[in-house]
């Protein structure tokens, strides 16, 4: 018995190692990419298709959070940080006692679709009503004028970008209400607030888009004369719906090589643009995509 | 009388019930499960990468991403468990030291598996310099399977008769030569078995290895054990709370499960029937 | 002459055995050490990156605060309690659920079970034990959770109940074995003795057999819960994750396990919020390193009494 386990063991061992080394990877250069759980996909698709597109490099994407990408880019851990916020002040000047210069890239815009579950039958809402529900001062909905129902408010954890830039944009900085659920990430926003007839929540449009027939989603007007816009793409494009950003990217210095190459089909637009907008997201307009074009050397 | 009786049989309908807790909770997880992913599972969804934003294609990368993980861990695991085991058993002395060990043992078992991710994150990735990889994820887990490892090693090698030792002594044996040539292949088994079921809670272990290696998509297999890897647990994990389109990927997550659940279970099964093969045949 | 030789030869021999045979214990010694290096680095690692928050930030709010929000950009607050809450709450709440149905089942399988059902519940028991967390938590956020909102029509899916139920289900087979192995091993004779004097089986059981197993089930339970409060996976996918302080338990909850997992990644290394963290996780390590020295003193006294 203990001869043949150790020879079933030595074969299991060889077999795996040569399967590493077969791969070839290491000719390959790596690229790590981390960051915005909003943009996941838009990465693992991105890395999809630039491997058809160039063979030489290897590319291995996570997600975590805005913040995680950043930090462990601040850390020298990752190549590109993928953001749904910018950098903090506070960030940059962590990464300057580590030697790390971050360089952000715009590479597509986003809208934040506010959406509520199909029975509340209100159908727009003002930057002050949102405020004053995700900062907890108004706790009904009859206070907008839909049914006498409590509000459980819905959003993102701490570590998300998305969090961070309603909290900026939308709450003014302000506080959220302590009793907002954070949830893991934009499909289980959707998920809850579908199911929870008292629910509203904050998404990328483009979730909220993929399951518009479970949803309401409201309209949003920036002052209370305002017109309310509808987050469709074409709003978010022109700059009419008022909750737009958008997305990023960081890399440690102008990038150079492989990086380079990869950040410049990113901002392609029959390359990573394409990718994007398949995916529900809006592509860059020429002229911010020449401005970014810049920064790399 | 008649009362009592019927108490007793109430009590024991009781107890059987729970018993059939147990069953139907298998059962309901394994259905769902079943279900879910039975529809997915084929040759091209077990050797193919996955495609499409992971709503197409296959899990490959992540099978042999977890199985290399296993072996990693077990390659540094087990023979510092099985030393560990037989130096407790065979050579130390009661005493202060040897209970501050058993303290050490069990609560190496008991520490969360977040913290033990905290501490390979610190530890290997960043103050060995080892970085997100494959060797960091493997030494985290070798760790955290060590209890495992040490406490099915030592109850191994306790159930040698003791007669077997005293005998190799008298004749003359050292030490060494008495645990290596008479204890150890009797013992052998058991602590294979142990090693096995520490394997299946390598597999299944998400939290250690999302800070310390492992990916949610890579183009390509990892080059070497410094590379970053796929795995089933931290894939499961992601799609299921992540995914821009939870419908679509739902069969994928199920397949993954039902894939990670077949890797458990078939190396929990070795473990039983070998256990249950030596029980036989070595009846003291 | 020749005698003389032979003598000294084996001499010399049985002098290499000796070496080797000390070097070998030496290094054995090193091996043995190991797991008491390991839990020493581990705690070591937590103390240097965890105390430095207790100089930068509020130590009292920390055990003290109700609210915990390290990134409000105008008053980040470290309050550890509606964590603490949340792992107590969703704890106690699987040990209800976990400790009846466990010991009954053991008893179930020690006493009643008939031997071939023995032989198919204790596979099934085991099977459980190594399903992988991230399986429950799946399981618990995709079927438990809809299955608890239609039951009892509550305002989250994903709360503190469905977070016990998940861990009870994970408690159980540790919770079963052991105290099984405690029952099994009170001595035949009690048990006869019993019967002999004209109790019922029922009665032997209940009034001899279980208080003879008591600490044996003890240390079972223990060692269940213990695993429960270090539990992560499970309990950051099912029980929603909101850190309030509440005692509803079909409101959303956090653990300190799952706290940690959800903002490690984010954290830049050095601030105060990453060594808040690994202050929560010296707070985590302390109740487990008690609970299961407790435990660990029961089984002593379990082992030492048949």
């Amino acid at each position: 018995m203990k001869g043949e386990t150790k020879l079933v063991i030595i074969i299991v061992v060889i077999l795996l190692l040569a399967i590493f080394f077969a791969s070839g990877g290491s000719t390959r250069t790596k690229i790590k990419q981390k960051g915005s759980d909003t943009m996941l996909e838009l990465a693992q698709i991105w890395a999809e298709e630039y491997v058809k597109v160039n063979d030489n490099v290897t590319l291995s994407v996570s997600g975590g959070g805005s913040g995680t990408g950043i930090a462990q880019m601040i850390n020298g851990q990752i190549d590109i940080a993928d953001a749904s916020r910018p950098i903090k002040e506070y960030e940059i000047a962590i990464a300057q006692t580590q030697g790390i210069v971050p360089v952000e890239f715009r590479i597509c815009l986003d809208g934040i679709a506010i959406i509520t579950s199909k029975n509340i039958d209100v159908s727009e809402i003002s930057f002050n009503q949102l405020q004053g529900i995700y900062n907890g001062t108004i706790k009904n909905w009859n206070e907008l004028g839909g049914p006498n129902l409590k509000i459980t408010a819905y959003g993102r954890q701490s570590n998300s970008g998305t969090y961070v830039f309603f909290q900026e944009h939308v709450l003014n900085d302000d506080d959220y209400r302590t009793d907002m659920q954070p949830l893991n990430g934009n499909s289980q926003i959707v998920d809850a607030v579908a199911g929870d007839n008292e629910g509203i929540g904050y998404v990328g449009v483009a979730y909220a888009e993929n399951r518009a027939s479970e949803l309401n989603i409201l309209k949003v007007k920036e002052g209370e004369n305002a017109q309310p816009i509808l987050p469709t793409i074409e709003n978010v494009a022109t700059g009419d719906y008022p909750i737009s950003r958008y997305l990023y990217i960081y890399t440690n210095s102008n990038p150079i090589g492989e990086l380079a190459r990869y950040v410049r089909w990113i901002l392609d637009e029959d390359g990573g643009q394409k990718v994007a907008e398949n995916l529900g997201f809006i592509p860059l307009p020429q002229y911010i995509i020449e401005e970014e074009l810049e920064k790399i050397s | 009388m008649k009362w009592k009786t019927i108490k007793e049989h109430i009590i024991y309908s009781l107890l059987r019930l729970s018993g059939l807790f147990i069953v139907c909770t298998l059962a309901i997880l394994l259905f769902y499960i079943l279900s879910g992913g039975i529809g997915k599972i084929s040759w091209e969804f077990l050797t193919n990468f996955p495609t499409n934003g992971m709503m197409s294609g296959g899990i490959f990368p992540m099978i042999l991403g977890t199985l290399s993980l296993m072996t990693l861990t077990m390659l540094i695991a087990l023979p510092l468990g099985i030393f560990s085991a037989i130096y407790l058993v065979e050579y130390a002395k009661p005493g202060r030291f040897t209970n501050a060990i058993r303290l050490a043992v069990h609560n190496l078992a008991g520490v969360p598996s977040i913290v033990y991710g905290l501490v390979g994150l610190g530890l290997f990735v960043v103050f060995l310099g080892l970085g997100l990889s494959l060797v960091s994820a493997a030494l985290t887990l070798a760790i955290m399977v060590l209890p495992i490892i040490i406490a099915s090693s030592q109850e191994a090698l306790r159930a040698v008769p003791q007669n077997i030792r005293e005998g190799a002594l008298a004749l003359g044996s050292t030490k060494w030569e008495t645990t290596c040539h008479h204890v150890l292949p009797y013992a052998l088994p058991g602590m294979l078995t142990g090693s096995i079921l520490a394997l299946s809670r390598a597999a299944g272990e998400t939290a250690p290895i999302i800070m310390t290696g492992a990916a949610f998509y890579m183009t390509h297999l990892p080059s070497s054990i410094f590379d970053e890897f796929m795995a089933l647990p931290y894939s499961i994990y992601t799609l299921a709370t992540q995914s821009s389109n939870a419908e679509a990927t739902r069969p994928t997550v199920f397949g993954a499960i039902l894939v990670l659940l077949l890797i458990v279970l078939c190396m929990n099964l070795v473990a039983i029937i070998v256990r249950n093969y030596y029980r036989k045949k070595y009846r003291w | 002459m020749k005698f003389d030789l032979f003598t000294l030869k084996k001499y010399d021999y049985k002098k290499i055995r000796n070496l080797k045979d000390n070097v070998i214990r030496k290094i054995l010694f090193g091996f043995g050490a190991t797991a008491v290096i390991f839990i020493i680095i581990i705690l070591v690692f937590l103390l240097i990156e965890g105390l430095p928050f207790f100089l930068e930030g509020d130590g009292i709010d920390f055990f003290t605060g109700d609210v915990w929000d390290p990134s409000s950009p105008n008053t980040p607050r470290y309050g550890i309690l509606p964590m603490v809450l949340g792992t107590f709450l969703v704890t106690l709440g699987a040990i209800v659920i976990a400790v009846p149905i466990g010991i009954g089942c053991s008893i179930y399988l020690a006493e009643i079970a008939h031997p071939k059902i023995r032989e198919t519940l204790k596979p099934i028991i085991e099977i459980l034990a190594g399903i992988p967390s991230v399986v429950y938590g799946f399981f618990a956020l995709i079927i438990l959770s809809t299955w608890i909102d239609d039951l009892f029509n509550s305002t989250t899916k994903l709360n503190a109940l469905t977070g016990s139920i998940m861990l009870a289900i994970m408690m159980l087979p540790i919770i079963i074995s052991l105290s099984e192995d405690a029952i099994r091993s009170v001595p035949q004779e009690m048990k006869e003795a019993s019967l002999a004097l004209g109790l019922s089986k029922w009665d032997t059981i209940r009034g001899v057999v279980v208080p003879a197993a008591l600490s044996g089930i003890t240390a079972a339970i223990i060692l269940g819960v213990a695993r429960a409060i270090g539990e992560t996976m499970t309990v950051l996918m099912a029980t929603g994750n909101a850190p309030v302080i509440s005692f509803d338990m079909l409101s959303s909850m956090r653990t300190m396990t799952a706290t940690i997992a959800i903002e490690m990644g984010e954290v830049p290394f050095g601030s105060t919020h990453y060594h808040s963290l690994f202050a929560v996780g010296i707070v985590l390590f302390a109740i487990t390193f008690i609970v299961n020295f407790i435990a660990d003193r029961v089984m002593k006294r379990f082992r030492e009494k048949y």
